[in-house]
């Protein structure tokens, strides 16, 4: 049997998506397939939304339908505390904590020579620009204790030598590859609660 | 540990076997007959990896598309363990958990022994620092831990290097990091060559090449007074990645000129026995191939000495069953299947 021109077309795009093989995406079509109408267009209608309406803030670079975010907007945060996140998703997880009162920075990504990505490819320009302003009082550091975070942490703390702003990186207890998005509420807490102001290198 | 018994489906030469094994076995069947293959699914299985290749799929006997590893092993510890090769990768079970490689590593140490190791003598740098590194992540495992981290920084600093822009903070951070890791990696070897030096041989460490003491603040200056050269070059010319060290005869001449072959092997023997020596709480299976060939009687002896004093599990192949290793169990090989004598 030969397949419609846009069913084929439809397995090859989704299939290129991460984590979606060619297996997973079949399935996935399949199984729209038999969705009712109304929900399959409202998915198609969400996606083209969330990639054609949202933007990046301005001020954190979080992705949003505002501009600035809500956070960034929301006058009962404390706009003198900004944590700085790899991207959304740690995001996520520290609201979900929901103890942090702060404002956020989204790098956008980590310095990873190997994977070819140096400081010119992440947020960090929008970074020195809110610390330059002076309001910030805390920058908290909350990435990934790993090679890549490291040397994004130690890049940053030097970026904003000159401001004397107080940066401080989360104790991370959790075992070495320990990943923000991934770590739960109370260890989430506790880092927070344990965080350090970062000696100078 | 011990190896207790062995499935194998379509690894190399081998369709399908089940054997159990003893506490010493002798393994004998003619050249191409599958006896060094024995032994590689043994280490396979232990270490995770070949001894013969780097490209996992290489041992999956052709024609076929998937080869399977099942080993049941005894001692220290109980381990029903699982190694499946197929074009979707590797996959290792333990008890019926898949884990990765590094978790692995050091629950059965295992030490394989043959001519080949000639090359510790007379071959380059690189043989001896990757049986160093074998020995060690067997023997420690936050040494494993600490070099696959070393691995990745010195990759992310040649990677940066490579970039040849103005990365000069960029890389005393890294070399920060690089330095802690390193000088950790540094100790832990010179510990342990110390340890293989003895009566018969001697050991010249080098750490990163260098004829250096192994002292924090000298280290860190040759780090420092590298850095512009490093910048230019464009690659890492400092760590443990570029140690050496020479074994060499007691009075400080090289082997390679100054003894047989036979010598050669004997000092070799010797240098393994010493390694096994260093592991206290898990005895490695000691897999050896073909070391009897070019052994003289009088050599053949010394060697069956050593044995009879290991309380390590034994595999030796041979083409001909040698009345020095009567108290063998005996396997034959031949024409792609395992026959055991009852002795
Ligand atoms: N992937 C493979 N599939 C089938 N046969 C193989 C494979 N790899 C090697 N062989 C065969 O295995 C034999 C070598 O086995 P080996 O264990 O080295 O023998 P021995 O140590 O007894 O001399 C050779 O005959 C070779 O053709
Ligand atoms: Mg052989
Ligand atoms: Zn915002």
């Amino acid at each position: 049997m030969v397949l419609a021109r846009s069913l084929k077309e439809l397995m090859v795009l989704l299939s290129e998506l991460p984590g979606l093989g060619e297996r997973s995406s079949q399935r996935i079509i399949f199984h729209l397939l038999k969705e009712r109408p109304e929900k399959v267009r409202r998915i198609a209608e969400l996606i083209i939304e969330v990639r054609e309406k949202l933007k990046p803030c301005s001020v954190c670079g979080a992705l949003s339908d505002s501009d600035p975010c809500g956070i960034c907007s929301d006058p009962q945060r404390d706009h003198a505390t900004v944590c700085v996140v790899e991207d959304v998703l740690d995001l996520l997880s520290i609201e979900r904590a929901s103890f942090y009162k702060g404002v956020y920075h989204i790098l956008g990504g980590l310095i990873s020579f190997t994977e070819g990505k140096g400081p010119e490819s992440i947020n960090l320009s929008g970074l020195v620009r809110r610390v330059e302003k002076g309001d910030v009082k805390e920058v908290i550091l909350a990435l990934d204790p790993s090679v890549e975070g490291d040397t994004t942490m130690f890049y940053i703390v030097d970026i904003l030598k000159p401001f004397k702003v107080k940066i401080t990186r989360l104790a991370f207890g959790i075992p070495i590859g320990g990943n923000v998005d991934m770590a739960d509420v109370l260890t989430l807490t506790k880092a927070f609660e344990g965080r350090r102001e970062v000696e100078e290198v | 540990m011990k190896i207790d018994k062995l499935n194998i489906v379509n690894f190399r030469r081998f369709k399908s076997l089940d054997l159990s094994f003893d506490d010493r076995n002798l393994i004998v069947g003619i050249n191409g007959s599958g006896k060094t293959t024995l032994l590689e699914a043994i280490y396979m299985l232990c270490w995770g990896k070949s001894f013969r290749t780097t490209k996992d799929n290489e041992v999956i006997r052709w024609e076929e598309r998937s080869a399977l590893l099942e080993g049941e092993f005894s001692g220290e510890d109980i381990y029903s363990l699982r190694l499946l090769l197929s074009s979707s990768g590797k996959r290792i079970t333990l008890n019926g958990k898949a884990i990765a490689r590094a978790n692995l590593i050091g629950k059965i140490p295992v030490l394989f022994v043959s001519p080949e190791e000639l090359s510790l003598l007379s071959g380059p740098p690189k043989v001896r620092r990757d049986f160093l590194n074998k020995l060690l992540s067997q023997l420690d495992n936050e040494y494993l831990t600490k070099y696959r981290l070393y691995l990745k920084l010195i990759k992310e600093k040649n990677s940066a290097l490579s970039r040849g822009e103005k990365i000069g903070k960029i890389l005393d951070f890294i070399n920060e990091r690089l330095f802690n890791v390193s000088f950790y990696i540094w100790k832990k070897r010179e510990e342990v060559l110390n340890l293989l030096g003895g009566e018969e041989i001697k050991i010249v460490y080098k750490p990163s090449g260098l004829n250096v003491d192994l002292d924090r603040d000298a280290l860190k200056r040759v780090m420092i007074s590298l850095k512009d050269k490093e910048i230019s070059r464009g690659f890492a010319s400092f760590g443990p990645h570029l140690d050496e060290f020479d074994i060499l005869r007691r009075e400080g001449f090289s082997f390679r000129k100054f003894s047989s072959r036979g010598e050669s092997k004997l000092i070799i023997w010797r240098f393994f026995m010493r390694a096994l020596s260093l592991f206290k709480e898990k005895k490695p299976i000691l897999l050896i191939d073909e070391l009897f060939a070019e052994l003289d009687s009088s050599k053949r002896s010394m060697v069956q000495e050593d044995l009879n004093g290991l309380r390590s599990q034994i595999f030796i192949t041979a083409l001909t069953p040698y009345v020095e290793l009567k108290d063998f169990s005996l396997f034959e090989v031949r024409d792609g299947e395992v026959r055991r004598y009852n002795s």
